[in-house]
């Protein structure tokens, strides 16, 4: 089945009771049995309920994984996963990764003994170079959020099960549809689905993919156990954004290409990032594993008043150090290269003309 | 739980919910934390499970499955005493029942799923935190964390809480019903519920709470009675959770309870001969008709 394909009809077969092309929403807490001895697939809605499970199928599918698992945020996919780990263990984690799960890093699990290296991951040496006796895992984006680094995601996989340790890829930026990392020899992929996977900013929600059964059932052990899952009514929204992933990601790929190609030739932007962009460092490793840009880039203006102004139209637009990153220190920000002036633009699905045209007036006054 | 790190101590009520007994010794175990299993329907148990690294006590106040109550004042005031934080799983009574808050403890906790949002049509959980300075702390791990509830599960909770005092009276009224009529029929041995007189917390919540719960756990007299009982209720049905409207009725050895050792559980009396029962809002007379002729038929 081609991708277009699988978006409509995989994990989501159609109700055999009345036919129903859109899942059906089970909303109960519970499930009543038959049988003492032979339970039924479903119990209890937070060990399983089958909107959840269409779902879930429907992301392990895409992201080509043995099993996929569904939270309550990106957060809570990324928080559940990191508790596969214990005191003492120790984690390569790319440097500019993004501000929440390096919070969660530097504070709750740093308090419960999880330790973690901060890496340029775009160099594999230095990646290999961090990994310790007690590393049990490279936690890694790629694109990375906001400088838009590229890390060789197959080197990295590569290096990784050479050292017997995870490779768990933070794939948001790409979806699946772009960059399937499981099928380049990673082991966890996450996302916040929240964005592009759902990508109508009505649902808060995460996905941990596994891309080996037994891997898979320690994290769906550690969901039912935790209990961080998601809602069937979110569950069923999901459901229905993913119909259109292909169609969207397109065309905010398109948009994406037409603001970066008008961005350079702006004297007021100083610097854009950008793995489409020819001169962009990892244009060849993101080309080789990945089937196209996406739709998130980040500038730097010359200005701070430039970028407080342009974030007064903009509403795509946002802060790394005020928003996405404010939960790293300034100094980790800035050696990090996350300069004040950086602005991330996530393109959505407006005529890219009108979005110049806004940034245009700003950047005339 | 996240308030915790590594190497510190909790005292937690014995025969406590399956899961949590799940969260705390298969995950959070791993992470440094140690627990203590005591029971905490007795204070002095609990003063004598406090060690130097003792940071909180996390206790059912009313157990599950085993309805043992504790004093949540006595408790707290010993908490305080000795500097350790008293979070109480209310679950089973409810804020209309029981203000632990207003009783000393620290934090509640809830599973909302059962009778706050009460139509067993939400998976949900809630936390109140007395100290502001304590609650922000536990909104730090909310949103670094990021469990959090979506907003339509949100609003079928606070539809559900609209209708929790009068759930809880109808329900409330049946229990007492029920475990009366439970009581005197021929196939129950023992009957848990704190409404009966003979029972050992009956006195303590008559002073303390609003009323005695929906929850019963009773012993049937053989093993082969608890699978009849299953299969033949019909307006009961035979499910995991509890709290809702409708009434449901578990078998806590292998649904809820599975998690716990098999030792602990026989040592505690959940054995092969417990049901328990979760009283919904239908007509008592057709609960007790229910249960009547599901008793009747070979095991007779």
């Amino acid at each position: 089945m081609k991708f277009a394909t699988e978006l409509i009809h995989g994990g989501n077969p159609i109700d055999p009771e009345h036919g129903s092309l859109s899942h059906p929403i089970y909303l109960s807490s519970t499930f009543a049995q038959h049988s003492m001895d032979h339970f039924g697939r479903f119990d209890y809605s937070r060990s399983g309920n089958p909107t959840r499970e269409a779902l879930e199928e429907a992301v392990a599918g895409l992201e080509k994984g043995a099993t996929g698992l569904a939270f309550a945020s990106g957060m809570a996919a990324i928080a559940s996963t990191l508790l596969i780990f214990a005191p003492g263990d120790h984690l390569v984690v790319c440097e500019d990764v993004y501000g929440g799960t390096f919070r969660l890093l530097s504070t709750l699990f740093k308090g419960w003994g999880l330790q973690a290296t901060f890496v340029d991951a775009t160099d594999t040496a230095a990646i290999a170079a961090a990994i310790r006796p007690e590393t049990k895992a490279l936690y890694l984006e790629t694109p990375s959020n906001p400088l838009i680094k590229i890390i060789d995601l197959a080197a990295a996989a590569a290096l990784a099960k050479e050292k017997g340790i995870l490779t768990i890829v933070d794939n948001t930026f790409m979806t699946p549809y772009l960059q399937r990392p499981l099928e380049l020899g990673c082991d966890i992929v996450l996302h916040s689905g929240t964005k592009f996977l759902n990508g109508h900013s009505d649902v808060l929600c995460g996905f941990a993919v596994a891309r080996d059964p037994e891997v898979g059932k320690r994290l769906r052990f550690i969901q039912n156990a935790f209990g961080a899952v998601l809602g069937p009514q979110d569950c069923w929204l999901v459901l229905r954004g993913l119909k259109t992933l292909k169609v969207r990601m397109e065309e905010h790929q398109a948009g994406a290409r037409r603001i970066v190609t008008w961005l350079k030739e702006q004297r007021e932007v100083a610097k854009v990032y950008y793995p489409g962009l020819p001169e962009h460092p990892g244009y060849e490793i993101h080309n080789a594993q990945a089937s196209g840009p996406g739709a998130v880039l980040s500038f730097e203006l010359a200005s701070y008043e430039l970028t407080k102004s342009l974030g007064g139209v903009e509403s795509i637009l946002s802060y790394p150090a005020k928003m996405s990153h404010a939960a790293m220190p300034p100094a980790e920000r800035e050696a990090r290269g996350i300069k004040d002036t950086l602005v991330r633009l996530s393109v959505g699905l407006e005529d890219p003309e009108d979005l110049i045209a806004d940034m245009e007036r700003v950047l005339a006054r | 739980m996240f308030l915790f790190s590594q190497g510190d101590h909790l005292i937690v009520t014995e025969d406590l919910y399956g899961g949590s007994y799940r969260l705390f010794e298969k995950l959070f175990q791993q992470f440094g934390l140690t627990f203590s299993y005591v029971d905490t329907s007795d204070a002095d148990l609990v003063r004598q499970a406090i060690r130097p690294n003792t940071r909180a006590l996390f206790v059912e106040s009313l157990t599950n499955p085993l309805l043992k109550v504790a004093d949540i004042e006595k408790l707290s005031a010993l908490c305080k005493d000795r500097g350790m934080l008293c979070i109480v799983d209310n679950t089973f009574l409810t804020p209309y029942l029981l203000r632990c808050l207003d009783q000393g403890a620290d934090i509640t906790v809830y599973s909302g799923s059962k009778y706050l949002a009460g139509h067993n049509d939400t998976v949900c959980g809630l936390v109140a935190v007395k100290d502001p300075v304590l609650a922000e702390q536990v909104y730090f791990h909310q949103n670094g964390a990021g469990a959090v509830l979506g907003p339509q599960d949100s609003w079928l909770t606070i539809r559900g809480m609209k209708t929790l005092t009068i759930r809880l009276d109808r329900q409330q009224e049946n229990a007492q019903a029920l475990a009366r009529w439970l009581s005197g029929h021929p196939k129950v041995g023992k009957v848990y519920y704190p409404g009966l007189e003979g029972h050992p917390g009956h006195e303590l919540m008559k002073r303390r709470g609003r009323g005695f719960g929906a929850m019963i756990a009773f012993e049937v007299i053989k093993p082969q009675l608890v699978d009849q009982l299953l299969m033949k209720t019909q307006l009961i049905s035979f499910a995991e959770s509890l709290g809702g409207v409708e009434s449901l009725i578990t078998f806590p050895q292998v649904q809820t309870h599975a998690d716990i050792e098999p030792e602990t559980l026989e040592r505690l009396g959940i054995n092969n001969l417990l049901l328990r029962l979760s009283v919904g809002i239908e007509d008592k007379d057709d609960l007790i008709a229910d249960l009547a002729q599901a008793f009747e038929g070979e095991n007779a």
